[in-house]
């Protein structure tokens, strides 16, 4: 298959951000236009490798040089994991498009030119196979989420103003993101030691040999950095704020994607490049992930802020995914994959019914909803569905990602996985408080709100799908991911084998 | 004792050539009062250098007299005072348009100041490292000073004087400390410095107070904000850049030619002054409201994150040192350069208050968006030059083990988010106030603040070339 495919992966949507930013002079809606169609075009490019694709090692691969003299290379590369990583993100692009369709009227062609650059950045981050190219896409996300939440951004009650919010999310993404620079550097070096040979590639730093303490450290550099993206409890300050003031196509592709790529992070390079550290690290990344399911649940519950509560529930989510991939078996790797696309999708859902509320009651505080079920038309019953996908109800995506993280986990640490199950109570009635605080109750009002147009609908209908799809027959999913996973389970495994011997 | 000819002079062209052009000039004035014309010679003048530059680089490196040492990293430092000498020129045609008069004497001043900055950086002799220094900051006292109706800009030159004054004093009884231990003035002679030499330990240290005032590092660096805000735009860039290169060059050839500077003593004390520079300098730029002090708490950051590579010259080269220095000079010429647009000297102090700069985009989009960049780069967001700068300090970092200064410069570089990006937004903001200032931008200013531009981001997205 033609190798040259996967730059356009990346150049696309930042041609079509540069093209619907200038576009915006010549009509005020050709902007929208413009980016969907770099998205679809991304989409399209990916499905077209699908049917060619091997069961095991790289669908296609694309090398030129870039900096010969630090050893860095234009290094892309795409498995299954990764396809299914750009596929879903050019899906939430277009949902992104869709939902800012009515809330963005300033500045059309700029809020398009940001949301396709942070786009191609997380596109970058699912495809570099070089270590700094990995590090300039991660932060190349940053910049324009940062501009998306200040100047399109919502100016809520109660909290400290949106350019606050922003800027934390920057910085805590900047500060963690410059450790892992550290320990990606750290990394080469180690490897330079060992081969006097300068590269950032990650296949090559694959078989770099580490000292344990040393690896242990930059494993804690790349951890942090991508704790901090997922977020885990210690360090999850800026989501909710960042959710809180951000419109709502940043909020879709915040929690969508950028969440997504942390853990596609720590699949792809945490515990392949260090797996002895990450063994050892294991437990202490499932109590993480156990405090965070607890904790996002219990967050959530307590919120007002429709949205705040919302991010709270991916915290939670989040919690889950981080605790099926420390349990280092097939099982758990492939729920975790599951419930990264269908926790994208139902969350992504919530974000977009958060935006279409507030457009019509410009309001996201919950005490001002009650009653919406006899006030509004059609979305009600969509709300009920997503809260119950989020809950985790058999039939959904949630569920059977859930079950299988569980299931998975429990053969590893069967007490952490019970406590974790509490999560799963935790997130129901976190869902069912949701619904009865906007959907049931005395109406606030007696106006009748407006029934959703057909473009809103179908941005729900298409996640809804593929709630279902997910729910229901989730074997492709499965399938497509299937050789990443167990590239990956074998890399952390074969340590285990190797430290077993080594140790007797 | 070799005799001095004509030939072995040719290294220096590039000096000969600054110099003999402020000579003219200086006769140009008397003659003819022209501000188109002193302007012209001027940029002539620093571009012939330039171009001279590359016509005399086959027989390096050379030694010129006992006084100057040129090689290629001679070259390197030249052509960053020029790059910065030629835009300073440049952004000055509007800038200084509507002073009352003396307007010709300015180029005179930056030309001299490059100048001196160029045998600075060259100097392999103390008698030529401190005529080096002086010549460069004499012509900024009056440069700073300029503004003579603002009472900030005087009290810009006065503080830049005295205290300018003070460090040299300083830095002249450090070398007469080495030069009581070595009898020698020639930077050659001081690698016999003995290890464990009191004196000469001692002499290092006032050496480095002297030179570090020029860098503002903590805790020399109190003039710094004052200077910055009370000089004109066109100066304070000066001495943001080209003085600041100059002084890296002479210490850079101190750390590798004289062993000392390895002593742990020595080496600790340095550690500390970076340290301090960086956590001093983003913490108190946090709370700026005025550009350029927010810029000079920022430099004084940035050579804080330099000293992890300045320090470990003598073992692993300066390359690091010259891609950090790159990337500074130019993120820092394009920012001056456009808020040197943005106003004239006779209301410097409009442009440079952060409301001034609200809804900059909207009245110029271009203006804004090479601003916003050229902080971006500072702020060393990936595929800007800023970025690459960083990245070669993580790597020397990483390689000599310094993992304290580098977690510094990671928690600076959070806070540097913070006070960048803020400006950065108010740029973008909707509802900008009445000053009309960026609306017409002369043609030379936007020529160069494009190629700063393209270069800031040639060098993020391509830095193969500068590394």
């Amino acid at each position: 298959m033609p190798n040259t495919l996967l730059p356009w992966l990346i150049f696309i949507p930042l041609l079509a951000g540069v093209l619907s930013w200038l576009s915006g002079r010549i009509h005020a809606q050709a902007p929208r236009w413009v980016a969907l169609a770099g998205m679809v075009a991304v989409a399209v490019i990916v499905c077209s490798l699908w049917p060619a694709a091997p069961q095991t090692g790289w669908w296609s691969e694309f090398q030129a040089p870039w900096i010969p003299g630090w050893g860095i290379s234009f290094h892309l590369a795409l498995d299954g994991l990764s396809a299914l990583m750009v596929l879903l993100a050019a899906l939430l692009g277009v949902i992104a498009v869709l939902a800012s369709w009515k809330e963005v009227q300033s500045g059309v062609g700029l809020f398009h030119l940001h949301l396709s650059l942070m786009l191609a950045g997380v596109i970058g981050v699912f495809l570099a196979v070089d270590l700094f190219l990995f590090f300039i896409c991660w932060e190349i996300m940053l910049l324009p989420m940062y501009f998306l939440i200040t100047l399109w951004g919502h100016e809520a009650q109660g909290g400290r103003g949106r350019f606050h919010a922003a800027t934390k999310f920057f910085i805590y993404g900047q500060a963690s993101g410059l450790l892992m620079l550290l320990a990606i550097v750290g990394l080469a070096f180690a490897n330079f030691a060992a081969t006097r040979v300068v590269t950032f590639d990650y296949e090559m730093l694959l078989q770099t040999q580490l000292n344990p303490v040393v690896g242990f450290v930059l494993m804690l550099g790349f951890f942090i950095a991508f704790a901090v993206k997922l977020p885990a409890v210690p360090f999850h300050g800026w989501l909710a704020d960042a959710h809180m003031h951000a419109p709502t196509g940043a909020s879709v592709d915040i929690t969508g994607l950028l969440l997504k790529t942390s853990a596609y992070g720590i699949l792809r390079f945490c515990l392949p490049l260090f797996p002895e550290a990450s063994q050892q690290f294991a437990e202490t990344a499932m109590i993480i992930g156990v405090a965070s399911v607890i904790y996002g649940g219990v967050l959530a519950f307590g919120q007002t802020h429709l949205k705040r509560l919302v991010a709270y529930t991916s915290i939670s989510h989040m919690g889950f995914i981080l605790i099926g991939i420390y349990a280092f078996n097939a099982v758990a790797l492939q729920g975790v994959v599951v419930m990264m696309v269908a926790g994208a999708l139902s969350t992504a859902g919530l974000f977009v019914l958060c935006g279409q509320l507030y457009e019509r009651l410009g309001t996201f505080d919950t005490r001002e909803m009650g009653g919406l079920w006899t006030r509004l038309p059609t979305l009600p019953p969509i709300v009920l569905f997503f809260a119950a996908a989020t809950l985790g109800l058999p039939g959904l995506g949630n569920f059977v990602g859930e079950f299988l993280v569980l299931m998975g986990a429990y053969k590893v640490a069967p007490v952490l996985t019970a406590i974790s199950t509490l999560g799963m109570v935790l997130a129901a009635v976190f869902a069912l408080a949701l619904v009865h605080r906007t959907l049931y109750g005395p109406a606030t009002s007696d106006a009748q709100l407006a029934a959703p147009v057909a473009r809103e609908q179908l941005v729900l209908l298409v996640m809804m799908a593929g709630l279902l799809l997910i729910g229901l027959y989730p074997q492709p999913l499965l399938d497509a991911s299937a050789g990443a996973i167990t590239q990956i389970q074998q890399a952390v495994s074969t340590t285990t084998a190797n430290a077993a011997h080594f140790g007797g | 004792m070799t005799t001095l000819t004509l030939a072995s002079l040719t290294p220096l062209v590039p000096v000969l050539v600054m110099s003999g052009s402020a000579v003219l000039l200086m006769l140009l004035i008397s003659f003819v009062r022209s501000h188109l014309l002193t302007l012209l010679l001027g940029l002539t003048a620093v571009v012939a250098a330039m171009a001279s530059m590359s016509l005399v680089g086959q027989n390096l490196p050379a030694q010129v007299t006992l006084l100057i040492y040129v090689d290629g990293s001679t070259h390197f430092y030249w052509s960053m005072i020029l790059l910065s000498t030629l835009v300073c020129i440049g952004v000055s045609h509007a800038y200084v348009r509507s002073a009352p008069s003396f307007r010709e004497e300015w180029y005179l001043l930056l030309l001299v100041a490059a100048c001196g900055g160029m045998v600075l950086a060259a100097s392999s002799h103390m008698a030529a490292l401190f005529i080096g220094l002086e010549l460069m900051s004499v012509p900024l006292y009056g440069l700073a000073a300029f503004a003579l109706k603002n009472k900030r800009s005087l009290e810009a030159g006065i503080k830049y004087l005295v205290l300018s004054a003070t460090a040299s004093a300083f830095l002249l009884f450090g070398i007469a400390l080495i030069y009581a231990e070595t009898g020698s003035l020639l930077l050659a002679q001081w690698a016999s410095l003995p290890v464990d030499s009191s004196l000469g330990l001692l002499g290092c240290a006032m050496i480095l107070i002297g030179l570090g005032f020029k860098l503002s590092w903590v805790p020399f660096h109190t003039w710094t904000p004052d200077v910055y805000q009370g000089a004109p735009m066109p100066v304070t860039a000066f001495l943001a850049t080209a003085s600041k290169v100059a002084v890296v060059a002479v210490l850079v050839r101190l750390f590798i030619q004289v062993p000392l500077w390895q002593d742990n003593a020595l080496a600790m004390l340095l550690a500390l002054v970076g340290g301090a520079s960086i956590l001093l300098g983003n913490l108190l730029a946090i709370s700026q409201t005025s550009l350029k002090r927010l810029l000079a708490y920022s430099s004084i950051a940035h050579f804080g994150y330099l000293m992890i590579a300045l320090t470990i010259v003598a073992q692993h080269g300066s390359r690091s040192v010259w891609v950090y220095l790159a990337t500074y000079v130019i993120a820092t010429l394009s920012a001056f350069a456009v808020l040197s647009s943005l106003t004239g000297i006779k209301d410097d102090t409009q442009g440079d208050r952060f409301e001034a700069l609200r809804g900059l985009y909207q009245r110029n989009p271009l203006l804004a968006l090479a601003l916003a960049l050229s902080l971006i780069s500072m702020a060393g967001i990936p595929l800007t030059a800023g970025f690459v700068g960083k990245f070669a300090l993580f790597a020397s970092g990483v390689a000599s083990g310094q993992w304290v200064l580098l977690l510094l410069v990671v928690a600076g570089s959070a806070i540097g988010i913070y006070y960048y990006l803020r400006v950065v937004s108010v740029l973008f903001q909707r509802g900008g106030q009445t000053l009309t200032a960026g609306v017409n931008v002369p043609t030379l200013n936007g020529i160069l603040i494009a190629a700063l531009s393209f270069m800031t981001l040639a060098i993020g997205i391509w830095p193969d070339f500068l590394i």
